[in-house]
């Protein structure tokens, strides 16, 4: 269980006008592979500025983010791309899917761009969408749109899947089944996890737990005994 | 790009498919006259130029008092060709004339349209409009001045590619005139029969040639080429086709420029967080550039290639058309490869760039903002916090707002329907221009019906008519030499009529010149001009006194006695004669004896074509305001869909939605309509003065105020119909659009 994940110093302040906000404060920190982390904090706490900084879509002012040695921080913009390829999946909390593309389309548009990514019938089987390859996301609920995302997620095996709010517009019911998804894919692949979250509970069901406050960590613990998300508390 | 990114873009254009394709047939609009026009003259130049080569356009026809006698030896001292023509005027019905002539072998040779050579004494073969226009088909038997003849054929000949009656003259009337080609020794044998040369030069020696002529000799008549309408008028009329066939296609293709640039601009707009999304999964920016830029290269080159397609198809009727009018051979037709590419690609290079741009521009926005959306602009406009909108009524309040925030579409939507409107009013306006000219212009100035023109000069006072003398002659000019005929006129002259810009009649004891030719030369009242005679060379001095408001022509006018005097003529001398009824004067003085055309039923005929013409444009017109009109307001539609889905919830009816959204888009419509009428005069202006540039004639700028009406009706025709296409769209907006926002 090696370290895929060094963060070391990061600070991003954003200006806006002529006022400037901070919004990370000398971020520091660890994480491991397959790990699911959990990070928690108020809104505006943060959380998705660090978690698209990891991802390679948004930039740091300073410090490093090292993934599996590699400073993504010091990379252009091509090499960039090339990293979020290679390692990243995104989950997000409205879905983001292309209205006008099938359950299908939807996920071949990441596995289009991926070198030997997974076979995508079989994934739809795997996110629990049997039979639903043709539809398009207006015609599926929030859950199974969330799935369709999580199936885009990870159709090229990323080391990395970071998922902002995914249950955020969910109902609990969906949420736990959408968790479970998150964490069956973490076994089967080893792929380390970032959930955003305001919702405290889901916590239990994390290795590690980080908490953000006004841009800064405000604590990191390591969760000794994680559950499985049928049994996370609403 | 990825395959799947086609899907969307294919799916995309489906659900909007009414803007794509609106904006579709204006690139094959587009196209389709780009390339019907370009390369149907292209064609028409090219076959010209050919049938020019190879039948051996004359340089000049002249006529000199006595035949000359050793043409070989003058051909051969200064290394051109000459042959003697002959030429009769024969009344085949009641106001019919048949001009024939005689069969040459070096200059203006004739080319066989249908049917065959000439073999027999009874042979003709006559000109394929009078053929028409008479019913006359090979085989048919005519009765010509006493003498029978077979008709053996439809023929061409380069000096009368454009058949008129005279070399000034500039309608054709196959009607009542046509020309037919008969054996040589026919002609000799006829009365009346009326000769001269043509020539064709090797060398730069016409000055020497002519100086030659006039020492032992008297040259009575010189028209050059490029003074003769029979020759230059198809080259005017193939450059306004060509002319046509480039500026206005680019027109269109401006507009729909601006068109595309909205849609897609509309479309990123709306799809932010799609574009933010590619992003985060791993596109790259190019990939996403590329992905926008096939919107606006699909439409490009898909509207393209049909439109080249449809103008392939359109250029042989254009051809035709055009070669029967003039009485042109066509024996090739190619596709041109320069234009059909230029055709093919143009709408793409025209629209790449500037998408392009605008594509960068927006994928500048960083990622992270794109997927929240992008950034949401709320200020109030500058505009806007000029006028204190708070005092206003609310629905002039409401309106008001609406168009500050929307001023650049609605600054495009008056110049798309002043674009419609310019293209309406210059077919208007080319018909009201020629009308003017000729029932106007021509019906005023010529008040004589016979022109008899004699084989010398003539110093016994007339018994009856108007005596005149007309030299063709030169002002030299930076732009090399501007041929015009000086007219010498008795200075009570009544057979020719002029009237200064004021509209006061002229008398003919001063120096007067035409509006035509004072245009060209850029000349005013009392300015001197130096004057070269074309027959004898001589260069004088004249004074310029008054200018005539008449467009016919290269002219100036002045008292015969000034004339005589400057050209060393005896006093009282004249060469022709005016005259209202037929004279009787012997035909061994005369060189020619020729009627006026009747301009005004020769004019109906022409312009019946003109006419179909003026309703294809009005329609193509109507057609390019509907689409941009309809483009604008759909789109104005759709981004108000939340603002009128709230009004539907809150209980506004449609009516008075489509009121408050969109009904006072029409001002704009009648703001682009007035702008276009002063744009369309000063460009239509322009446009006539390149064309005729190379003609004997100035097309005068005029419009009608009927059709200027008539142009209206059809705008705001197109107006109404857009808002009934539109009624649709705006049915279509849910009330749930409102309610439930974050769907969207
Ligand atoms: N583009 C931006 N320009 C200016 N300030 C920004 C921008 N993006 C985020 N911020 C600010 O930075 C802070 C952190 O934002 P971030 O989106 O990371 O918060 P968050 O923890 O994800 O909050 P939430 O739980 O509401 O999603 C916020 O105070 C926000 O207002
Ligand atoms: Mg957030």
């Amino acid at each position: 269980m090696g370290k895929l994940l060094g963060i070391e110093g990061v600070n991003k302040t954003y200006q806006s006008g002529l006022s400037s906000f901070q919004a990370l404060t000398d971020i520091k920190l660890d994480i491991n592979r397959g790990e699911i982390v959990v990070i928690l904090g108020p809104s505006g706490s943060g959380k998705s500025t660090l978690i698209n900084a990891i991802g390679g879509i948004d930039r740091v002012d300073s410090g490093t983010i090292h993934v599996d040695s590699e400073d993504i921080v010091s990379l252009n913009d091509n090499q960039l791309v090339h990293y979020r390829r290679e390692k990243v999946g995104f989950v997000f909390q409205m879905y983001n899917l292309i209205p006008n593309l099938t359950v299908y389309e939807n996920i071949e548009l990441a596995a289009n761009i991926s070198k030997s990514p997974l076979t995508i019938d079989e994934l739809i089987d795997a996110v629990g969408l049997t039979g639903m390859a043709n539809r398009f996301p207006r015609e599926l609920s929030g859950g199974q749109q969330q799935r369709v995302s999580i199936a885009r997620a990870i159709v090229r095996k990323p080391e990395l899947l970071l998922c902002d709010e995914p249950t955020g517009a969910l109902d609990s019911k969906i949420s736990k089944e959408i968790l479970k998804l998150i964490q069956q894919i973490n076994d089967k692949y080893n792929t380390t996890v970032l959930i955003i979250t305001h919702n405290e509970a889901i916590s239990a069901m994390a290795d590690r737990v980080i908490a953000l406050k006004d841009g800064k960590i405000e604590s990191n613990t390591i969760n000794k005994q994680p559950i499985e998300p049928e049994g996370i508390e609403w | 790009m990825v395959v799947t990114l086609w899907k969307k873009l294919f799916r995309t254009i489906k659900e909007k498919k009414a803007q794509y394709l609106a904006a579709w047939v204006l690139i094959v609009i587009s196209s389709a006259l780009f390339y019907s026009f370009t390369a149907a003259g292209t064609n028409l130049v090219d076959n010209l130029d050919t049938f020019y080569q190879t039948n051996h356009v004359e340089d000049a026809n002249f006529v000199v008092q006595d035949p000359l006698k050793k043409t070989d030896k003058l051909e051969e001292q200064f290394d051109l060709q000459l042959e003697r023509r002959l030429s009769v005027d024969v009344p085949m019905k009641e106001d019919t004339i048949v001009r024939l002539l005689n069969e040459t072998h070096s200059i203006d040779t004739y080319s066989v349209i249908e049917g065959r050579k000439l073999q027999s004494d009874q042979d003709i073969l006559i000109d394929q409009g009078f053929a028409k226009a008479h019913d006359i088909s090979i085989g048919d038997q005519l009765d010509l001045s006493g003498e029978q003849f077979v008709v053996k054929g439809t023929m061409a000949i380069p000096d009368y590619i454009y058949p008129l009656r005279i070399t000034s003259g500039f309608l054709k009337n196959p009607s009542a005139f046509g020309v037919a080609i008969v054996q040589g020794d026919v002609l000799k044998n006829m009365p009346n029969t009326h000769s001269y040369y043509s020539v064709r030069f090797n060398q730069d020696n016409k000055e020497t040639f002519k100086h030659l002529l006039n020492e032992n000799n008297h040259v009575l008549q010189w028209i050059g080429k490029q003074d003769n309408n029979r020759i230059t008028f198809i080259q005017g009329d193939i450059a306004a086709v060509k002319k046509m066939g480039e500026s206005l296609p680019i027109g269109i293709l401006l507009i729909t420029l601006v068109i595309i640039l909205i849609l897609l601009w509309r479309l990123m707009k709306k799809e932010y967080v799609q574009i933010g999304t590619l992003y985060a999964i791993g596109y790259k920016k190019s990939e996403i550039v590329r992905h926008y830029l096939t919107y606006a290269a699909l439409l490009a080159l898909s509207g393209s290639i049909v439109g080249t397609l449809l103008g392939w198809l359109l250029m042989h009727p254009l051809i035709s058309v055009f070669s029967a009018y003039y009485n042109l051979p066509v024996l090739t037709t190619n596709p041109h490869a320069g234009y059909l590419l230029i055709s093919l690609l143009l709408p793409l290079v025209f629209f790449v760039p500037l998408t392009y741009i605008l594509v960068r521009r927006v994928l500048r926005i960083p990622p992270v903002i794109l997927m929240k959306g992008g950034r949401i602009k709320t200020k109030v406009n500058k505009v806007e916090r000029i006028f204190k909108l708070r005092n206003l009524k609310f629905a002039k309040k409401f309106i008001l707002r609406d168009i500050f925030r929307n001023l650049p579409r609605i600054g495009f939507l008056s110049i798309g329907v002043m674009f419609a409107t310019l293209l309406l009013l210059m077919g208007f306006i080319t018909k009201d221009s020629m009308t003017y000219l000729v029932h106007d212009n021509f019906t005023e100035v010529y008040h004589y019906k016979y022109e008899y023109t004699f084989n010398q000069l003539q110093t016994e006072p007339p018994q009856s008519g108007q005596p005149a003398s007309s030299i063709p002659s030169a002002i030299e000019t930076k732009e090399g030499d501007q041929s015009l005929v000086l007219t010498g006129l008795e200075p009570d002259n009544s057979a020719i009529q002029l009237k200064d810009m004021d509209g006061n009649r002229l008398k003919f004891d001063s120096v007067i010149i035409n509006k035509s030719l004072a245009d060209k030369l850029d000349i005013a009242e009392g300015d001197k001009i130096e004057v070269t005679s074309q027959l004898s060379n001589k260069t004088f001095p004249i004074r310029i006194d008054h200018i005539a408001n008449s467009y016919l022509g290269d002219m100036i006018y002045m008292p015969l006695e000034q004339l005589n005097q400057l050209n060393d003529y005896p006093k009282d001398s004249y060469m022709a004669l005016y005259s209202d009824k037929e004279l009787a004067i012997p035909k061994e003085k005369l060189a020619s004896k020729s009627l006026t055309d009747n301009m005004v039923t020769g004019f109906e005929q022409i312009i019946q074509p003109l006419n179909y013409g003026i309703i294809a444009i009005a329609l193509v017109a109507a057609i390019i305001a509907v689409i941009i009109i309809y483009i604008l307001i759909s789109l104005l539609i759709e981004e108000n869909s939340y603002k009128i889905s709230l009004m539907k919830v809150i209980g506004y009816n449609e009516r008075t939605i489509q009121k408050l959204m969109i009904g006072y888009n029409v001002w704009f419509v009648i703001l682009g309509f007035f702008i276009a009428i002063p744009i369309t005069l000063v460009s239509i202006s322009a446009f006539l003065n390149s064309i005729t540039a190379e003609m004997n004639i100035t097309i005068p700028v005029k419009i009608d105020w009927v059709n200027i009406a008539i142009s209206f009706f059809v705008i705001l025709a197109a107006y109404y119909v857009t808002l009934l296409l539109n009624k649709r769209l705006l049915k279509k907006v849910s009330m749930h659009e409102a309610i439930n926002k974050s769907t969207e």
